[in-house]
């Protein structure tokens, strides 16, 4: 008699059946699959092992992804670069469009000077993903190369592309200006504007692309835009530049009629930028508003440096103010009138009757400029190679009565002009040695010592505790 | 009567004496030529470059200088200017950066030097500030070079164009740029001025045209923007103008024998040297992790003991040994052991590793303190251990390390040195440590050098400790030549100015800079063969460097790629020397005097260690063997010719001739090249030569202008066994041999005829 409640052989059999065909498949899932042993052997750190496993499982045929990206960090691991590179690339080419590994294979062939494999794997990253950085390597090492060419067409090939830089932006711009591509860089340049740039960056940009304006045709354009851009800046020495750049560009256009308001409408935002249109504005024959505008920024205190005295010397003489060119070049650097270009442009007015130096006497010049007389007009007779007459004002001038620095612009000028027994002669009458500066003492030994050894002597005596030089040893030996 | 003849006759001769003596005397006194000069003076500004190591001069112009062979000596404009002895310098260099404070006192003084006929070579900015004084004086001055300075400059790259361009002088690793820098407005003066490169632009309907490159009696202008090329986005720049060509200009190709220091015996050198840095570090290759093995066991074991062919120069941080800062007394177990072989030079890395030198030139503790209190708190919060730990033992807590963890950098935060428990010390640092490296070794064994630490820029009388040690002193200059430093711009000079003191410089990188400071990409450091390849060839401008850290051999791949490095050193044409030897030629480089005796003959005095002079471009010169003295030997790389004179002798007379279709044999036999140093080599009576020995591995050499004929190699090592051996030598007169003998200590060879052959006249 049977027990409800228990279970019959069959049961029990088919019980223990099941129990066992479950405990085989619970066996075999927890038996770990050649992957899962390499992952053990990874956590446990025994990369030997696991590299070995992974190499005998690729060698024969498994590409499996994971055992391939495992293979690259225990490859790299040990230095199988060989081994690396392949399963990297494989990995690549299974997900062409995972950055990560490209990024990894590119540095890589960067890092192991695999120059060709690096440029035709960041070549064809462009191409499959847009990542900002594969562009910008790729033309950054065109750029470094100096190949031109092959920069402007992938700048340009990608100039729509969301990310492109502006600085890349620029320099196709200028880049296609260059090569009198003009429509495609102001094309470009609609892309640049739509950039937040720095003004560093937009300055010579915005002046390339004024010029191109005026240049196919578009003046007015050219004139609104410039008009806009200088209200969005108050950088002087940024605009300076582009507005010396823009106003040659209206210059070489011939546009007078856009020059007058381009110079009026920039002195005010910025009276400095009158010293970047007035050249420009002289040539137009606008002179007056040019030395006007500079006069004023002068009286508001502004110091002009070297560059700029000549120009504003220029906008004076082109004025007819020679008196007043003459007055303010002597008065930064007397010297300065020994200048062949200052002379130069004193010269020209002189040729033109606009001044006349041998009258001497005109009440709108210094005292300064009055003791240069002489001088000045010896340097114009020596550029005119009239020798005789250059000596003769030379000779002329009384050392005795003149300043250290009238004696050194003498010396200069003679040393060139007289001849040497002329010009020992008319040192040694001007009183002692002394009296000249230091630099025209040791100018002057150069000179005489090769011919007078005694005079040579003398000079130096002169000079005994101002210089520490050998008085056995002559400087022009 | 006898009396006035003897003094009729004597008269006559006395007089006769005293003029062939004074005629002696002057003809002498005439005649006595004077060495070369070949030392530049360069004028830097302090305000810009706090030192010659940051300026423009050092860190582009040294290297072809040098390798042309000039060297710089520095001056600082805010000193004062220097009183310059005529001749005293071979030209004048500056590459200013930015207008001088008192442009006018050093114009003034440029205008004299240049009227005492010194050549100037001015590069970037001319030092002029924005006055008008200033410019005039600038004129006067630059008009000794032939130029003009004309109150004008052009900004903005488009409206200007090149006109003429030099294609021997620019294009040297890029071509000159599309968009045109800003230039100054330069005019040529005089017939004399050549302009090699020059550039229109138009202001308005006015065309001019600026020079950009000019040469002139009176010396070598170049605006800078066109000397060079950089690149913001990569920061790396490429030369523009051909460097070497700008030497040749400045100096009116100036020939002579070039002493170089890259080439010995006729072999590009080779030469090892190891950092001690992570000494006790536990490996983390598996098979060596597992057993504890510290890095210093795997390097003698992998790298050391395998190689005895090849020297090794190693640095040992003796503060790792020092339980009283925190090292451990087993660390000089393997030191024992490492200096105990024959190949291995015994070297300090310093006794407790500053990082940053400049701390410890005004040294202050409480300042140092400062810096400990903050390593304690750093610590205290664990901070994650960057890689100044490296330098410090990464092993098992043992007392030192423990007790003194305070002062053990590793903190995460900058500290000054690794082990800061005592003052710094810099009697500690060198002469102290390096006794402590001499006590690890056997016997009379001296360490011969000092490898710098950290960043490698120690203060002058820092390296002024190693001379007074009579030690040489390496390190710095981290030279690299390939894809990620693609230009001669990042190759080092041979040595950095400090103060009156020379720093030697490394000839190549360690792993550091291919490894992001041992941060990753360990597998990198196997891209020195190209650095090695690009410094080779088509210049050999430095010889070949394996420069590394002790924990590089934690890594697998780092490891590969030494030894990997090895071999290459060891189955390649090189000499092996050790780093000392090394740093003594390159010391020598700048006290070789070299005097014309003739056209293509000089006098070589005070070479000391370097016994190798260089002529470029030399396809068509070879050795006068005639007029030569003390020269053993000629070989040929790169269309140069390297001359190779002999070690043992204080002088030697190089004379050169043009090569002939026929060239009559050499009066003695002459080396080629060889993998041991060569020295006193003297012909022997009967037939053949003898010479002294000295290297490491294999003698492997090649001896030309042989008599044909038998011939027996006979090599006495001064230890180790006789090595004999029979030859032959062909009609070619060609003898290539291996010898097979210890040379390590010196040994003496001869080579000596048996039959048919005789090489006396």
């Amino acid at each position: 008699m049977t027990d409800k409640h228990t279970l019959s052989r069959t049961q029990w059999n088919v019980l223990l059946g099941l129990a066992g065909l479950i405990g085989i498949v619970a066996a075999y899932a927890l038996i770990p699959s050649q992957t899962e042993k390499v992952e053990m052997l990874i956590a446990d750190r025994q990369y030997s092992a696991a590299h070995r496993a992974l190499k005998d499982m690729y060698d024969q045929g498994s590409r499996d992804p994971t055992l391939l990206a495992n293979l690259v960090k225990t490859a790299k691991q040990f230095g199988d670069m060989d081994l690396y590179e392949t399963a990297l690339i494989l990995l690549v080419e299974g997900r062409p469009k995972d950055p990560t590994l490209r990024d990894e294979l590119l540095e890589f062939y960067k890092r192991m000077d695999r120059h060709a494999a690096y440029f035709a794997l960041l070549e064809d990253s462009l191409k499959k993903i847009g990542k900002p950085t594969y562009f910008n390597d790729l033309v950054a090492y065109h750029r470094l190369a100096g190949r031109t060419d092959i920069e402007v067409e992938i700048l340009h090939d990608h100039m729509n592309a969301s990310n492109v830089s502006a600085d890349n932006l620029r320099r196709l711009i200028l880049l296609l200006a260059k090569s009198r591509r003009n429509a495609e860089a102001l094309e470009a340049y609609r892309r640049f504007a739509d950039q937040p740039v720095t003004e560093t960056l937009s300055w010579d940009v915005k002046a390339t692309v004024f010029k191109l304006m005026i240049i196919e045709g578009s003046p007015d354009t050219a004139m609104a835009q410039a008009l806009g851009w200088l209200e969005t800046s108050r950088d002087s020495s940024l605009l300076r530049a582009a507005l010396f750049n823009m106003s040659d560009s209206l210059l070489t256009a011939g546009r007078a009629d856009l020059m007058r308001n381009f110079a009026e409408a920039s002195y005010r935002h910025l009276p400095v930028l009158s010293l970047s249109t007035g050249y420009a504005l002289t040539q137009f024959g606008l002179g007056a508003l040019a030395l006007q505008q500079t006069q004023q920024l002068i009286a508001s205190g502004y110091v002009l440096n070297s560059l700029e005295i000549g120009s504003y010397v220029s906008i004076l003489i082109n004025q007819n103010e020679i008196d007043a060119a003459a007055n303010y070049l002597l008065a930064q650097a007397p010297e300065s009138v020994l200048q062949e270009d200052w002379v130069a442009l004193l010269e020209n007015a002189i040729a033109n009757d606009r001044w006349d130096i041998s009258s001497a006497i005109a009440p709108n010049l210094t005292d300064v400029t009055l003791t240069y007389f002489p001088l000045i007009e010896a340097q114009l007779a020596y550029s005119r190679l009239d020798h005789d007459r250059a000596r003769e004002i030379l000779n002329a001038v009384d050392l005795q009565e003149q300043s250290s620095e009238v004696r050194r612009a003498w010396f200069y000028l003679s040393k060139d002009i007289l001849s040497l027994p002329d010009l020992i002669a008319r040192m040694q009458s001007a009183g002692p040695l002394s009296l000249f500066p230091q630099d025209v003492l040791i100018a002057y030994t150069k000179q005489v010592e090769p011919v007078d050894p005694q005079e040579f002597a003398r000079v130096w005596r002169h000079m005994g505790g101002t210089q520490d030089l050998k008085a056995s040893q002559s400087p022009n030996k | 009567m006898k009396r006035r003849f003897q003094l009729k006759l004597g008269f006559p001769v006395v007089l006769l004496v005293v003029f062939c003596v004074s005629m002696a005397a002057v003809s002498t006194s005439r005649a006595a030529p004077l060495p070369l000069n070949r030392t530049l003076l360069i004028l830097y500004d302090s305000k810009v470059s706090a030192d010659p190591t940051a300026t423009m001069a050092h860190r582009f112009l040294e290297l072809p200088f040098n390798h042309k062979g000039y060297q710089f000596h520095f001056h600082d404009v805010r000193t004062g200017l220097p009183q310059l002895e005529q001749g005293e310098y071979a030209a004048i260099l500056t590459w200013f950066r930015q207008p001088l404070e008192d442009s006018k006192s050093y114009f003034t003084w440029a205008i004299n030097a240049s009227e005492r006929g010194y050549r100037f070579l001015i590069i970037g900015d001319i030092g002029l500030s924005n006055t008008l004084e200033s410019f005039y004086l600038a004129n006067e001055f630059v008009g000794h070079l032939g130029i003009k300075l004309m109150p004008r400059y052009h900004a903005g790259p488009l409206s200007a164009d090149y006109e003429i361009i030099d294609k021997e002088l620019t294009g040297f690793e890029r071509p000159l740029p599309t968009l045109l820098p800003s230039f100054e407005h330069v005019t040529a003066r005089d017939a004399a001025t050549e302009v090699h490169l020059s550039a229109r632009f138009n202001i308005g309907s006015d065309w001019y045209t600026s020079a950009l490159y000019t040469s002139h009696p009176g010396g070598v202008f170049i605006q800078s923007g066109f000397a060079f090329y950089y690149d913001e986005y990569l920061n790396l720049s490429k030369w523009i103008i051909d460097p070497f060509a700008l030497v040749d200009l400045l100096m009116d190709d100036a020939e002579f024998p070039i002493p170089d220091t890259t080439t010995l015996t006729g072999r590009r050198i080779f030469f090892s040297h190891v950092d001690g840095d992570g000494w006790n570090n536990v490996s983390l290759i598996d098979r060596f992790r597992d057993q504890g093995t510290i890095a210093a066991e795997i390097m003698l074991k992998e790298l050391v003991e395998p190689f005895p062919d090849l020297p090794v120069t190693v640095g040992l941080v003796t503060g790792d040994l020092d339980p009283e800062i925190g090292g451990a007394k087993v660390a000089g177990k393997i030191a024992r052991e490492l200096y105990a072989k024959d190949q291995v030079e015994l070297a300090s890395h310093t006794h407790t590793h500053p990082f940053y030198w400049s701390f410890f030139k005004k040294y202050d503790r409480k300042r140092e303190q400062g810096k400990i209190d903050e390593n304690k708190r750093l610590k205290d919060d664990k901070a994650p251990e960057r890689l100044v730990s490296r330098v410090i033992p990464v092993m098992k807590p043992q007392t030192g390390r423990e007790h003194y963890s305070e002062f053990i950098a590793g903190g995460a935060g900058e500290m000054p040195r690794a082990y800061m428990r005592h003052p710094f010390d810099l009697n500690r640092e060198i002469p102290q440590s390096l006794k402590l490296v001499e006590s690890l070794a056997p016997e009379g064994r001296k360490a011969k050098i000092v490898l710098w630490s950290g960043d490698t820029s120690p203060f002058e009388s820092a390296v002024k400790a190693t001379r007074d040690a009579g030690v040489e002193n390496l390190n710095g200059g981290d030279t690299r030549l390939d894809l990620m430093n693609p230009s001669l711009l990042y190759v080092s000079p041979i040595s950095r100015t400090v103060g009156n003191q020379r720093q030697i410089y490394t000839a190549a990188s360690n792993e550091n800079t291919y490894t992001e400071n041992w941060t990753g990409y360990h597998y990198a450091f196997a891209n020195l063969k190209a650095t090695v390849k690009n410094t080779g060839a088509p210049r050999r401008v430095k010889p070949y460097n394996l420069y590394y850290h002790m924990f590089a051999v934690e890594r697998e791949s780092t490891l590969k790629s030494l030894k990997s490095h090895l071999d290459d050193a060891r189955y390649g044409e090189y000499i092996p020397i050790t780093a000392s030897h090394y740093a003594k030629i390159a010391d020598a480089f700048f006290d070789v005097s070299l005097t014309p005796l003739g056209k293509f003959k000089w006098l070589v005095e005070n070479h000391h260690e370097l016994s190798t002079f260089r002529f470029d471009d030399a396809d068509n010169i070879t050795i006068d063997w005639g007029e030569s003295q003390s020269v053993i030997g000629q070989t040929r790389a790169n269309g140069s010719l390297y001359i190779l004179v002999d070690p043992a002798k204080p002088t030697a007379v190089i004379a050169l001739k043009p090569t002939r279709p026929k060239e009559t044999p050499p009066p003695a036999p002459y080396l080629d090249n060889a993998r041991w140093e060569i020295s006193s080599v003297e012909p022997l009576r009967s037939c053949g030569l003898s010479f002294s020995a000295e290297g490491f591995g294999k003698g492997d050499m090649l001896w030309k202008g042989l008599a044909p004929g038998d011939y027996t190699i006979h090599a006495t090592p001064v230890r180790g066994s006789i090595w004999e051996h029979h030859v032959s030598v062909a009609d070619e007169g060609v003898l290539k041999l291996s010898i097979d003998a210890e040379a390590q200590h010196g040994a003496t060879v001869s080579i000596t005829c048996e039959t048919g052959a005789d090489t006396t006249e």
